[in-house]
């Protein structure tokens, strides 16, 4: 069965070549069969805003772009996880 | 073309390396060729965008071009697979728009984006750097724009891949 509806959120740093400035990007990324396609991304420097907060404001704008409903399973490691917010 | 030759790990570069040889063998082996038109991806998206643009320099179009890099450059990343997202030869009109978000990278501090992007003969380390020293300057506006428009075409011509299963 292919997955319908499903999306995954992660991040990872970044460091420029010859720099030792740090960035983040958070994606938060559609899964279909032909791989995984970022439906909204947000790059940040470090340190700067967390997982939790960044995760939020990503998934605020997928909502509002593309409606209610229109995540229907989210995939996300433990640094998003946020009480309230998820019963929202 | 049928996605046999494709493997899911390979970038675009590659894959066009791999592709012609999968398909003759296939032709020889008595295959029947099946064409389906292709998913967009982000690299059809940035390219598309300049074959659309052809050469006109405009700043602000440039601004979008280099945010489709740093789409690329942040799927390859979440792919964990080499960053490779300009292939060797340019479209027709590519290099214009190319070299034209990197003279606006450039303006910005990513001196060394259009010669690296244009000629394409820089490393993958050279180019990983380049591009992602030009994130900061693409514009959460511009790159926001560009993935909705692909999201809502990839909604159009693929609707089963945002419904529940069963629904």
């Amino acid at each position: 069965m292919v997955p319908a509806g499903w999306f995954l959120m992660d991040s990872n740093h970044f460091r420029l070549k010859g720099s030792r400035k740090e960035y983040k990007w958070c994606a938060l990324m559609l899964w279909t069969p032909r791989g995984l396609f970022p439906v909204a991304i947000e790059f940040s420097p470090v340190p700067g805003d967390g997982e939790t907060t960044i995760g939020q404001r990503l998934v605020a704008r997928a909502l509002a772009t593309y409606g209610p409903g229109f995540l229907k399973v989210l995939i996300m490691d433990a640094g998003y996880l946020d009480g309230p917010w998820l019963r929202e | 073309m049928t996605n046999r030759g494709v493997c899911r790990n390979a970038t675009l570069s590659s894959s066009c390396s791999i592709i012609p040889a999968r398909v003759e063998e296939a032709l020889a082996q008595g295959e029947t060729p099946h064409f389906e038109a292709a998913i967009p991806t982000w690299y059809d998206a940035f390219f598309s965008l300049c074959e659309r643009l052809g050469s006109w320099p405009d700043r602000s179009a440039a601004r979008s071009a280099l945010a489709a890099v740093c789409v690329a450059a942040a799927l390859d990343r979440a792919h964990h697979v080499p960053l490779s997202p300009l292939p060797p030869k340019l479209p027709p009109g590519g290099g214009g728009v190319v070299q034209a978000a990197g003279v606006a990278a450039a303006s910005r501090g990513a001196r060394w984006f259009a010669s690296t992007a244009t000629t394409a003969r820089g490393t993958q380390a050279v180019r990983r750097g380049v591009l992602l020293r030009s994130v900061p300057s693409a514009g959460e506006e511009a790159l926001h724009d560009l993935l909705v428009h692909t999201i809502q075409t990839l909604r159009q011509e693929n609707p089963q891949w945002f419904r529940r299963a069963g629904s």
